[in-house]
């Protein structure tokens, strides 16, 4: 699979030679544009720009997507307590870096989980669930070392999330495997 | 009864394996054996179970504070087959400031979670006195024993962060504690 292909795919890519977790770079697709993606955002942009030759390894991850998260709901909100209902997505989101002399992908499965009503953010729905699961797990994977083994890499990553969430969004999610 | 170190100790490694890390299985050759499958992770899969078909007398703990403050049950993916070491849930003093309480699924233990306002400690005595009165012979760890890291389990914080309380409670018991007004 090369660098177009995975594009194409919707796939996003930052970060070369070395994967800092700071600010997206801009890689080359190799047609005249660049495939420019902000981890917080959930959508790829396609910007007109020169070429550009990086040297080393080059990281990618796919852009995780609301649709990646299919809420359903566990316990219907009953309307009592200043908190009720709970929500649950289970993703098995894919990885993937990019060497001089191939492609590696792999997965991590995560459990994503929160109220349906919080007693502060109020209500939950299983969309909102979504969209701001995949903006979550966006920018953990934006603050996850890719040189990891892929098990390791797959616990911090889920490590990450969970203390992206409380930061990111008050909604008492539970994150797990 | 008096709670110590060593019971506690003993405890945590009935239920947590010690020195393995927990990886995803597709993530290791085929037929090594990962964390899922030990001892260890089964019988905490098994208390799970047992804190799923007790939810009912959890819930109605958590109604009967329901109907003097406002309460948040922090439990409901037990039912969803998540796996807990306690059941949680947490009384909101102000809109940022919350007391936690949990109800170990583990053994006879439960903690409360003090913010450090001043209104705390009648609402922390009224739940402390529903708890026990709806788990008889369920006691308190003292913090000096609580707050002691079990550097060899990774017991859904990583290596060295896992404490006695995380263990035995949540590993939000850490978050918590660190900052109030992000505690989810």
């Amino acid at each position: 699979m090369d660098l177009n292909a995975l594009i194409t795919l919707g796939f996003m890519g930052f970060a070369a030679n070395g994967f800092g977790g700071g600010a997206p770079i801009p890689i080359s697709a190799g047609v005249g544009a660049q495939a420019y993606a902000d981890v917080n955002s959930s959508v790829v942009q396609l910007l007109p720009a020169e070429p550009q030759v990086s040297s080393g390894p080059i990281f990618f991850i796919p852009i995780h997507k609301p649709s990646d998260f299919p809420f359903v709901i566990i316990v219907k909100d009953d309307g009592n307590d200043k908190a009720a209902g709970w929500q649950e997505a289970k993703a098995n989101l894919t990885f993937g870096k990019i060497h001089p002399w191939g492609v590696q992908m792999w997965y991590c499965t995560i459990t994503i989980g929160m109220p349906i009503r919080h007693s502060v953010q109020g209500y939950t729905s299983p969309a909102t669930a979504a969209t701001k699961s995949a903006e979550v797990t966006n920018k953990a994977a934006g603050n996850t070392d890719f040189d990891l083994p892929h098990g390791i890499f797959c616990d911090k990553f889920r490590d990450n999330v969970k203390a992206a969430f409380p930061a990111m969004y008050h909604v008492g999610a539970k994150v797990n495997r | 009864m008096k709670t110590t170190r060593s019971e506690l100790l003993d405890l945590v490694y009935h239920f947590y394996p010690r020195g393995m890390m927990d990886i995803d299985r597709m993530h290791v050759p085929a037929g090594e054996l990962v964390y899922v499958d030990t001892e260890e992770h089964c019988r905490l899969m098994v208390a799970a179970a047992r804190g799923r078909r007790g939810w009912p007398t959890w819930k109605a703990m958590v109604r009967r504070l329901g109907d003097r403050y406002g309460v948040q049950d922090d439990s409901l993916h037990l039912l969803s087959g998540n796996i807990d070491p306690a059941y949680s849930g947490r009384v909101w003093l102000t809109d940022k400031t919350t007391i936690n309480f949990h109800v170990s699924l583990l053994g006879p233990y439960y903690g409360i979670q003090l913010p450090g306002v001043p209104e705390e400690e009648a609402v922390a005595r009224e739940i402390a006195r529903e708890i026990e009165a709806t788990y008889p012979g369920y006691q308190t760890i003292p913090p000096e024993i609580g707050n002691e890291v079990v550097p060899d389990v990774h017991a859904q914080l990583p290596f060295g962060e896992a404490t006695i309380y995380t263990c035995v409670f949540s590993e939000d018991w850490i978050r918590v504690y660190k900052d109030i007004e992000t505690n989810g």
